[in-house]
């Protein structure tokens, strides 16, 4: 009898060891709150609370012990969610080219390229790109010609700017491409000439306030000039002169200014409204799909 | 009804994440009402005959002349700054477009873009003449 | 074999309170960074405690923590809206009154003191229970004084007590204040007055100068004649020298005032030593 419960002992003893080991690992692991897998779960949860700067804090910690190209991408992901482009960039060059997530990393780094503005450099990457060998090459031309249209690289011919467009997108792109071609400018030459006649010239820069008002001082004080040497009265005459030249001379360099201005204006809105189109298509490149939104 | 109140709260906290998108620190206790901003900015730098003119202009004309001026920088500063990057010619016919500008008899004024000071915003480089220095500004947002 | 058999029994119990200890030691960790003041780091660590805590008996607290952190960083609309989440999940009464002074707290920090005083308000009303009034008084007192209404301010205080330290302070700015009316007014009458009223002497003197001189030639070319001068002079001189002197002596009280408030408060964040917002 006794050996008999010393050998069930024995049993219960080894079985009850094997569960408590067990459930102590499993604990260790859950209550570790700094272990590598709760610093990932939690890194990810704040990345989807758009906490993304100690997200980053997060992912960066892990990274550290074990080398991982989706948290590196989440990294990089994060920088461009908080707009800080450039940094993006640097990150998303840090993907390795056997990854499976080179491909979208370099769509990214061109997404960077166009959203911190930088054409010029992204025409240069999309040029030396492996990806323009692929299937995919179109995705990378449309964003290239794109961005041509905001920079002041020579366009190519119209019909082979637009062929690579979806059907719903080619009217728009055409009408860019002809602004582009001939944007609705003022000639500065053209209103330095109206304004001699005061104030026409900044009529003509749209500028109608400043054009009557322009007018009516050159107006006034010529008026007062005039007045004065008719009564000999020599010393006011000259003053009213000088001022009579001084607000003529400024109305025809402000003229020229205005159409300036003025065109500056029309580029500005010009653009705006290429990049809303650009960016209301994602910039025309696929979208990486495991992230949360 | 609680639990919507919850969501509308978290989706607002949601969207408010961007305060933690950059490292902040603690803020020092500090009760008091910020002083008219415009006389915090415009500082005249070093000393020139320019500078002196401008000073006496401030002093006897322009700050006793009320606030007629809507435009940041003031019609002094625009002359003065005019004068300092191009010459007192190039400088002057600045100063007289400026001048014709500020006197707008139909203060038809919209078109300007808003500075932080609460005036408008009206640099120089926007009239030196030269299409690379203009800067178009949004209407929709304010200049620093 | 008994010794071994107590031995997994030790550890078997361990192993189960060892998560909620490192859910405490999380806690002493994120409170150490509250107290060092290092705000930001302290939300990372009340946000870990809060993802790993799987009971939400610790959201309240947690909430809070982060509330205060950001009040402490100056963030108010945040600390508003964790307050509120706290307040969602509170237990008891109190612990919801708690939160409801410190939501008005922020708000007044915050300056937007409409929104102070309708909850004050609220609690004026509805909690007499939970809180004596002169906790209410002397919130109001503060949410006046942030709003630089010093009268209204001593008006409150004077509630709690007649000799209440604030109520002095804030009967203090009112008598220093200029009457920005009554220097505009001056102004209106006599070209500088208002100027000297609040000790612009040198701006008083100019602008009575100018006024004279550009009234002298204004009226001096419509007697002989010039009328187009007498209109030039007057409307681009003369008015705009008249307007500029009431503008100024207006900008003059009020750039005083401004001085005068911000020293009382400049008092207020650095020496008062009662409970501040």
């Amino acid at each position: 009898m006794k050996r008999y419960l010393k050998v069930n002992l024995l049993i219960l003893s080894i079985l009850f060891s094997i569960v408590a080991i067990s459930q102590l690992l499993a604990q260790t692991e859950k209550s570790n709150i700094f272990s590598d897998k709760n610093r990932l779960a939690f890194g990810n949860y704040l990345f989807c609370e758009h906490d993304y700067l100690r997200a980053v804090d997060e992912f960066s910690a892990v990274l550290k012990n074990s080398w991982n190209d989706t948290l590196q991408f989440k990294i990089a992901e994060s920088y461009a969610r908080m707009q800080q482009f450039n940094q993006a960039y640097t990150e998303f060059q840090k993907l390795e080219e056997k990854s499976a997530l080179n491909t979208q990393g370099e769509y990214e780094k061109l997404r960077m390229l166009f959203k911190s503005e930088n054409y010029s450099r992204l025409q240069k990457e999309v040029e030396k790109s492996k990806l323009i060998s692929s299937n995919n090459y179109f995705h990378l031309l449309r964003l290239m010609n794109s961005s041509m249209l905001l920079s002041n690289a020579q366009l190519p011919p119209k019909s082979s700017f637009l062929y690579l467009y979806e059907e719903d997108d080619k009217s728009k792109i055409a009408e860019f491409y002809n602004w582009k071609q001939n944007p609705p400018y003022k000639s500065p030459t053209k209103a330095a000439i109206m304004s001699i006649i005061p104030g026409l010239g900044k009529i003509y820069a749209n500028e109608i306030g400043d054009g009557i008002t322009s007018f009516i001082l050159t107006g006034l004080f010529t008026y007062l000039a005039v007045n004065k040497f008719e009564k000999q009265q020599q010393s006011s005459a000259w003053l009213y002169t000088a001022f009579a030249a001084f607000f003529y001379s400024g109305n025809i360099y402000g003229s020229v200014a205005a159409v300036q201005n003025y065109n500056a204006g029309i580029k500005f809105n010009f653009d705006n409204e290429i990049k809303v189109f650009i960016n209301e298509r994602n910039q025309f490149l696929p979208t990486p799909k495991f992230l949360c939104e | 009804m609680k639990k919507i109140i919850l969501v509308i709260l978290f989706l607002a906290i949601y969207l408010h994440a961007q305060t933690d998108w950059v490292r902040w620190e603690k803020k020092n206790m500090d009760f008091r009402v910020p002083v008219d901003k415009i006389y915090l900015i415009e500082n005249s730098q070093g000393f020139s005959i320019m500078s002196f003119m401008q000073q006496s202009y401030s002093f006897l004309i322009s700050d006793l002349d009320g606030d007629n001026c809507p435009f940041y920088p003031t019609c002094s500063s625009f002359f003065v700054q005019s004068v300092n990057e191009t010459n007192i010619i190039k400088g002057t016919l600045m100063f007289a477009d400026r001048f014709t500008r500020d006197s707008n008899i139909f203060k038809s004024r919209s078109h300007y873009p808003k500075h932080i000071s609460g005036k408008l915003f009206d640099p120089i480089q926007n009239y030196l003449l030269t299409d690379s220095t203009i800067i178009f500004h949004s209407r929709e947002k304010t200049v620093k | 074999m008994n010794k071994i058999l107590y031995i997994l029994i030790i550890l078997f119990g361990a192993s189960c309170i060892n998560q909620a200890q490192n859910l405490e030691r999380q806690k002493v960790f994120a409170d150490s960074l509250f107290n060092s003041e290092n705000y930001f780091d302290a939300i990372t660590e009340y946000k870990r405690l809060q993802f790993f805590s799987e009971a939400s008996e610790n959201y309240y607290e947690i909430n809070m923590q982060i509330a205060l952190c950001y009040k402490a960083g100056g963030k108010y609309d945040d600390a508003i809206k964790y307050f509120n989440l706290a307040k969602l999940i509170a237990k008891s009464s109190e612990e919801s009154r708690k939160i409801e002074l410190q939501i008005i707290r922020t708000n007044i920090l915050r300056r937007t003191i409409p929104e102070a005083l309708v909850l004050l308000n609220k609690l004026d009303i509805t909690n007499t229970n939970y809180l004596d009034f002169s906790t209410i008084s002397y919130w109001k007192g503060w949410a006046y004084l942030m709003n630089d209404d010093w009268e209204q301010a001593s008006n409150e205080f004077e509630k709690i007590d007649k000799f209440h330290p604030l109520k002095i302070l804030a009967d203090g700015v009112c008598n220093k204040k200029y009457s920005v009316g009554f220097a505009k007014f001056i102004s209106f009458v006599l070209p500088g007055s208002g100027q000297f009223y609040t000790g612009n002497y040198v701006s008083g003197v100019f602008s009575l100068g100018w006024n004279i001189l550009w009234g002298y030639v204004t009226i001096n070319a419509f007697m002989t004649d010039r009328a187009l001068e007498g209109i030039l002079v007057g409307s681009l001189l003369w008015t705009r020298f008249y307007r500029g002197n009431f503008q100024n002596a207006e900008k003059f009280a009020i750039k005083n005032n401004n001085e005068i408030s911000n020293n009382a408060y400049e008092y207020l964040a650095n020496k008062y030593l009662g409970e501040k917002p």
